[in-house]
């Protein structure tokens, strides 16, 4: 056993430890769904971040920012990271005070549906969706500690199951936002760590960006529209442009109303808690993607080969890092998967127990009872299908990741801020949004069909998302009650007026605008301002080319 | 202006707008002082309820 597996051993004890201790205290529902409704600020930016970002952030994103698509990211991750704010300002606030356990639950309470239709297609889609997306995270997984340890992926597979399993069987969310935590302070520190490492082995950041900026064989690679051409999706900075638009969008209102952002805003401790997570969480994931995109892209100064780009941070932590921390690199990546895994793995578990088959008033300790066997049945489930069906990881992350901004993206605000919306048309916008996204995403991927970069699936599905729920919504009629529950969901509590409390959001609200401001002037500093000066002087022969020369030699 | 600069610029604006909409509505929403718009449980704190009501005060005209 190498150094890197006895890392990746070791933080899963940690995590293994952590949930068992956060398990003592689970006593009720509320414990294992919601932990407790207590979390506060740091909790929530944790399991936030560490849920969003997953293998995909750290080994396809890397990738992608290697091959040259660097800038086009930023542009997609700054559009995407604003639904942090606009989610927890014009969604999140209102689904903590309908204190449901579940998002589906929310929105079963909040349209009044024969036979409680809505909360059973939104719990579907979950287990649906989610499944698929915790299958790719999982494969994924053990993929990498099969080939940094040596070990057969079978039995890697058994180890990252059992980690994730165990605390979240265990602890439900209350351990899942501390382990969760503890895996976004890694992965963020690490992904800074990498950053330095790189940068200092192609001779300090300004070296590399004056290099990156004539770099030949991918031009453009960190040009506003990344690399062009022969070999890049696109053939016009445009085509690039409306790209990275539409993902912002679709991946913004992942970001808002998704299961597994939007759920973190139940757990909260009061609705402030919920808006400085929102501001926080921005901040944090704009940071550590300057880091992921412009470490990965300065990776090409040393190796520009690689032959499977997704593996380009693996490859920098065993041949650019030192051993300790690219030991932490390692558990650093591991954790951003396993973050993700436990919280899907509590999510379709909750829905299949208290969406679909308990949403009935059960007793407390029974109903926790049989959502701990639900959730070890999923898991047992997702072990079978990791092991027998081949790895797809990015086709399957692809295919589900967008699915909950069409199918929930409309009908989450609409929720909130229309009264005209029925529950026949909230339950047709549901099926219509997934369906029609999944349909399309299926004629694209099999190339039946080829959509054009403006009509993706998420378009698709979203227009008919919407048009199903207006349409179907103008054939029936709101109730009384669902006019209630909405006024009631508007409603601020009185706990939360407080001036005591609003003076520290609105102390950290300033300091998210002038973290702002400052990364605008850090951007221009160091980035446009050299970019720009290293793309009118001659091409550079500085430190970096001596680096880049070297790396054979190691 | 380049794209570069731009985008170094969207790129800083992104926390600078959300969070100039979030100020103005925390500081909407969870003040004490009373707003004229949609209900909510409490409107005003002890220390302002004692105050009498703009009618009642014979200082008001």
């Amino acid at each position: 056993m190498n150094a890197y597996a006895i890392g990746i051993l070791v933080s899963i004890l940690i995590y293994l430890v952590v949930g068992s201790y956060a398990g003592r205290k689970v006593k009720h529902l509320d414990d294992f769904f919601v932990a407790g409704r207590s979390a506060r600020t740091l909790l929530v930016v944790g399991t936030l971040v560490a849920s969003f970002l997953s293998t995909n952030a750290f080994l396809g994103e890397t990738g992608f920012s290697y091959q040259g698509h660097g800038p086009l990211l930023l542009i997609l991750t700054t559009i995407n990271a604003m639904g942090y704010v606009f989610g927890a300002l014009f969604f999140g606030r209102q689904l903590r005070r309908s204190e449901a356990l579940t998002v589906p639950e929310y929105f079963g309470r909040r349209f009044e549906s024969r036979g409680d239709r809505v909360q059973i297609a939104a719990g579907l889609t979950i287990i649906v969706g989610l499944s698929a997306y915790l299958l790719a995270v999982t494969q994924g997984a053990s993929l990498i500690v099969s080939e940094v340890t040596g070990i057969s992926y079978g039995t890697s597979l058994l180890i990252v199951w059992a980690g994730y399993t165990s605390f979240t069987l265990y602890s439900g969310s209350r351990g899942v936002i501390i382990t969760d935590t503890l895996m976004f302070l890694l992965f963020t520190v690490v992904g800074f760590v990498a950053l330095y490492f790189i940068i200092d082995r192609v001779g300090g950041w300004f070296a590399a960006i004056e290099s990156l900026a004539a770099f030949e064989p991918k031009s453009g690679l960190i040009a506003w529209h990344g690399h062009l051409g022969p070999g890049s999706p696109w053939r016009t900075p445009i085509e690039g442009l409306t790209w990275a638009v539409i993902f912002g969008l679709s991946w913004g209102l992942v970001v808002a109303v998704s299961p597994w952002q939007s759920s973190r805003y139940l757990m909260a401790k009061d609705e402030h808690t919920v808006v400085r997570a929102g501001c926080v969480a921005i901040a944090a994931v704009l940071a550590l993607y300057i880091a992921l995109v412009f470490g990965a892209a300065a990776i090409n100064l040393v190796n520009p080969g690689i032959e499977l780009p997704e593996r380009v941070m693996i490859w920098a932590a065993l041949h650019l890092m030192p051993t300790a921390p690219a030991i932490l690199l390692m558990a650093g990546i591991m954790a951003a998967a396993l973050s993700s895994a436990s919280t899907f793995l509590s999510l379709v578990a909750f829905s299949a127990s208290h969406d679909i088959f308990l949403h009935r008033a059960q007793d407390d300790r029974r109903h926790l009872r049989i959502s701990r066997y639900t959730m070890f049945l999923v898991g047992v489930v997702i072990l079978a299908l990791a092991f027998f069906q081949p790895p797809a990881i990015f086709w399957i992350t692809y295919f589900a990741g967008t699915l909950f901004a069409s199918s929930w993206g409309p009908l989450a605000f609409f929720s909130v801020w229309s009264d005209r919306i029925t529950a026949a048309g909230a339950f047709w916008g549901i099926v219509a949004g997934f369906l029609g996204n999944a349909a399309a995403k299926m004629l694209s991927v099999f190339e039946l069909v080829a959509l054009p970069v403006f009509l993706d699936p998420f378009v698709i599905g979203l227009s008919l998302s919407i048009a199903a729920i207006l349409i179907v919504s103008r054939m029936g009629r709101v109730t009384d009650s669902e006019r209630a529950y909405r006024a009631m969901i508007h409603r601020i509590p009185s706990a939360e007026i407080d001036e005591r409390k609003q003076r520290e959001t609105l102390r950290l609200i300033r300091w998210l605008i002038a973290v702002g401001a400052l990364a605008i002037a850090l951007m221009v500093i160091f980035y446009a301002r050299p970019y720009a000066a290293s793309r009118s002087a001659p091409a550079p022969d500085g430190p970096a080319r001596e680096a880049g020369r070297g790396v054979d030699e190691r | 202006m380049s794209g570069e600069l731009l985008l170094a610029i969207a790129y800083g604006a992104s926390m600078i707008v959300t969070g100039a909409i979030a100020y103005r509505i925390v500081k909407r929403d969870y003040g004490t002082r009373p707003r004229r718009d949609e209900g909510r449980e409490v409107r005003q704190p002890p220390a302002i309820r004692r105050t009498p009501p703009r009618s009642e005060d014979p200082s008001a005209d």
